[in-house]
């Protein structure tokens, strides 16, 4: 039990520090994060990531991170989770390729059980929404120019669930969203005492929002299916968001730091709305999803980029889990999943709309009784190496450690 | 199993952790809002309007790397208070008598080492030793401080030194040694002509100044020396060396008659340059890679010297009163360097400040080591006839904005 805390304080330290610090990450990233408020992360967890990322219809009973806050009706012990992911990222261009990676704060979350047998359940947390992270190194005769952007958008949230008589889940998460981002024109030159330029295109954001949903009752017998398994339908929705947007653009000389404009601004992100099935017969459970965001509704300044267009994400996904028994192994213990995800991006680049395709995988590992190591991967491919646009092979691979305790758990009588 | 679980996970985190530095993929899609626009202005060929003036400046000579005595044709005069710290060892104390029998000074001189010419070096040089009164310190001391020095010509009242012997490496001259010998007799017994040093002054004849290392410098071989010669008669004689604990030279100005369209920089008296330029119109966002300033030397109306000034300071002034010749400590200053007739600098810190906001009132010029030198050197200036001598700067700056 004191291995167990010890393990769990220094995980969760770890990944505070480095969501307090900035991410670990190399000096190169996705250029498609420098449209709107940068790339949206849809997926907190390992579990969910290994399955195809989505999941509405799942519920979360050793996970806190889903994406539907109905699934936390599911969880029976008090949970707290962190994690952390790495994130490599093969680019390709008409002429070179190259090869990014670093590691990123995936989320820390509690559940709070309440009370199980109705579902209700606290969960509050700290999660990134969206990131920018890219380099762009360009030599130019007596120069060299560096584009970069780093920062993002986190949201600290606290919401409840609640599962109604007829076995329904519902929850309901207010969301409030913070974050800087900096873009950054660097201009260097070769030689010796010519002073470097540099322009900083800084925005801070905050503003709240809201994110509810639902998961089904069992709806086997609906369709005929056998009554022992689980057919649950899930709906997620978040509501649009209004960010107050400071911004400033600050001049850099090797003398003097002016901040040549400052602006308040609205940044409005789009609502997002998810659908999901799951089908649970014995130890697999199979999910489908959609999921869809209108980014040509974003606006920033009441300007929408001309790159961003609606978001389209399907996925398919399955997970093979043990029957609970006390007798188990550990390798009969563990959880196995694979996901497939197919994505009508929100990004037209050069008039070519982008899309996306992705394979996934992933274990859930006991640590204990209560405590459960998880681990997904995905390979995704985006885009294509033609003209200005860049083909993207995405390695995400996301640990997520979550722990259990007996907090507001109610002793049968 | 959870362990080796754990340990395989690090293993494969820091494997796949290695990443490549950044390159050029994805340069075309950064937004044109992102680009910086780069452009380069000349002040002579991009109209940019400039002024220039010079004025006098009373300046500290109490820290100068040289002592100067001499005179120029010009009327400009130099000259030196010096002063040697005169003690006797403790085993010739003894032998020191009011009567002076028991010690005899044979005779006492001074070398001086010319470290600094200007002016006709072909010509004479002559100079009046004083006997300085009463007591004075470098630190502060001016042109005013000068006429309430007393001074008596009793050390040596005609040094005269031949269109040859100036030329030699050393310059020296003698005292009077009963002076001398009540300096010592002061320092043991009292009551005798204290030792306040001595005052050098340069006859009217003189074409030319003079310079010698100064208290501040520190090379052995050229420091200005006090040699006295004593002798216990019929046992011994000796030679006590002196080196001075202070100096200064004070320069009197003269009516030089500099053409107005000059920018005229002198040290000593001292001359200093003002020279702005109108960036009013430069854009905020503007940032200054460099700006190179470059003034033009007219040779035949400069007074160079040897050594000749090979360098220029230049500070921004901090109030649009070119009386207070205050400059702006926090731009710092920047140092000129000479390539023939054509002194360059690079201002960017200057020229960046101005467009930046801070009030720009122009740029003071004066002489590197200005204190230490009566060198003359005339820059065209801003209304010089032919705009292709005037001053000028080349400034790359780097812009957020499309020009």
């Amino acid at each position: 039990m004191l291995h167990n805390k010890i393990l769990r304080s220094v995980f969760i330290f770890s990944a505070i520090t480095i969501f307090i610090s900035g991410n670990y990450y190399g000096e190169g990233g996705s250029l498609y994060s420098r449209i709107g408020v940068g790339t949206p992360l849809i997926s907190y967890s390992a579990r969910n990531l290994a399955f195809g990322e989505l999941g509405a219809a799942v519920y979360s009973e050793y996970n806190v991170g889903g994406y539907n806050p109905a699934g936390w009706a599911g969880i029976p012990i008090t949970r707290t989770e962190a994690g952390i992911n790495y994130n490599g990222l093969g680019l390709k261009d008409a002429s070179t390729s190259t090869y990014y990676s670093g590691y990123h704060f995936s989320g820390f979350t509690v559940a709070f059980p309440i009370q199980y047998s109705k579902g209700i359940t606290l969960s509050l947390g700290l999660l990134p929404y969206t990131k920018v992270d890219y380099e762009v190194v360009s030599s130019v005769s007596d120069r060299e120019e560096t584009f970069s952007g780093q920062g993002s958008i986190s949201k600290a949230y606290f919401g409840l669930s609640y599962k109604t008589p007829f076995d329904m889940a519902v929850g309901a998460v207010y969301e409030y969203y913070m974050g800087k981002i900096d873009f950054q024109s660097n201009t260097d030159f070769y030689a010796a005492g010519v002073n470097t330029a540099i322009y900083s295109n800084e925005s801070s954001y905050f503003g709240g929002g809201y994110r509810i949903g639902i998961i089904s009752p069992n709806m086997s017998e609906l369709l005929g299916l056998n009554s022992k398994d689980l057919l649950l339908a899930g709906l997620v929705y978040s509501g649009p968001v209004n960010l107050t947007t400071d911004t400033a653009l600050v001049a850099v000389s090797a003398y003097n730091t002016k901040t040549l404009s400052r602006n308040l601004i609205e940044t409005e992100l789009p609502y997002s709305l998810g659908f999901g099935l799951s089908y649970q017969k014995e130890k697999l459970m199979y999910t489908a999803d959609l999921y869809f965001q209108p980014w040509s509704e974003y606006h920033s300044n009441g300007l929408t980029p001309v790159e961003l267009k609606n978001l389209t994400k399907i996925s398919l996904g399955m997970e093979y889990n043990y029957k609970p028994g006390q007798f188990l192994s550990f390798w009969e213990q563990i959880v196995l999943r694979a996901g497939l995800t197919y994505e009508q991006t929100q990004y037209r680049i050069d008039g070519t709309d982008l899309s996306a395709m992705g394979i996934s995988a992933g274990a859930g590992i006991p640590l204990s009784s209560t405590n459960r190591l998880d681990i997904g991967f995905m390979f995704a491919s985006r885009g294509k190496a033609e003209g200005k646009i860049i083909k993207e092979n995405i390695y995400n691979l996301f640990f997520t450690l979550s722990f259990g305790d007996f907090w507001f758990v109610q002793e049968e009588r | 199993m959870l362990k080796k679980i754990i340990v395989l996970l690090f293993i494969v985190a820091g494997f796949i952790s290695c990443s490549d530095d950044p390159s050029s993929i994805g340069k075309d899609l950064i937004p044109p809002g992102d680009k910086v626009y780069l452009d380069t202005l000349d002040t002579s060929a991009d109209n940019i309007s400039q002024t220039s003036s010079f004025f006098s400046k009373e300046i500290e000579l109490g820290v100068s790397s040289r002592i100067l005595l001499g005179k120029l044709s010009s009327g400009l005069e130099s000259s030196i208070l010096i002063k040697f710290p005169i003690t006797l060892p403790d085993s010739m104390k003894s032998l020191l008598t009011a009567d002076s029998t028991g010690l005899v000074i044979n005779k006492a001189w001074v070398d001086l080492y010319p470290t600094y010419r200007i002016g006709d070096e072909n010509s004479s040089f002559d100079f009046t030793v004083f006997n300085v009164r009463n007591a004075w310190t470098p630190s502060g001391f001016n042109r005013d401080s000068l006429s309430i020095i007393e001074a008596q010509t009793d050390l040596n009242s005609n040094v005269k030194l031949d269109a040859a012997t100036v030329t030699d490496s050393i310059i020296t001259y003698f005292l009077k040694p009963e002076i001398v010998s009540g300096w010592l007799k002061s320092s043991v017994l009292g009551g005798y002509l204290q030792n306040n040093g001595m005052l050098l002054k340069s006859l009217s004849t003189n074409q030319q100044i003079i310079g010698f290392q100064a208290l501040s410098q520190t090379l052995v071989s050229v420091r200005p020396k006090l040699n006295i010669e004593l002798s216990k008669p019929g046992v011994y004689t000796d030679t006590l060396i002196y080196n001075p604990n202070a100096d200064v030279h004070i320069i009197s100005p003269s009516n030089q008659g500099f053409s107005s369209d000059m920018i005229n920089l002198q040290g000593g008296v001292a001359y200093r340059g003002k020279l702005a330029f109108d960036f009013s119109d430069m854009d905020k966002s503007t940032i200054v890679n460099s700006a190179i300033m470059t003034l033009t030397l007219d040779s035949l109306s400069s007074n160079q010297g040897d050594p000749r000034p090979d360098y220029l300071y230049a500070s921004i002034y901090a109030d649009s009163s070119a009386a207070v010749d205050s400059v702006l400590n926090t731009a710092g200053s920047v140092t000129f360097t000479r390539n023939g007739s054509v002194f360059e600098g690079e201002i960017a810190p200057f020229v960046q400040r101005w467009i930046d906001g801070v009030s720009n009132v122009g740029m003071r010029l004066s002489l590197y080591g200005e204190e230490s030198t009566a060198s003359h050197l005339a820059f065209y200036g801003s209304s010089f006839s032919d705009s292709s001598k005037r001053p000028k700067i080349v400034i790359k700056v780097t812009r957020r904005y499309a020009p």
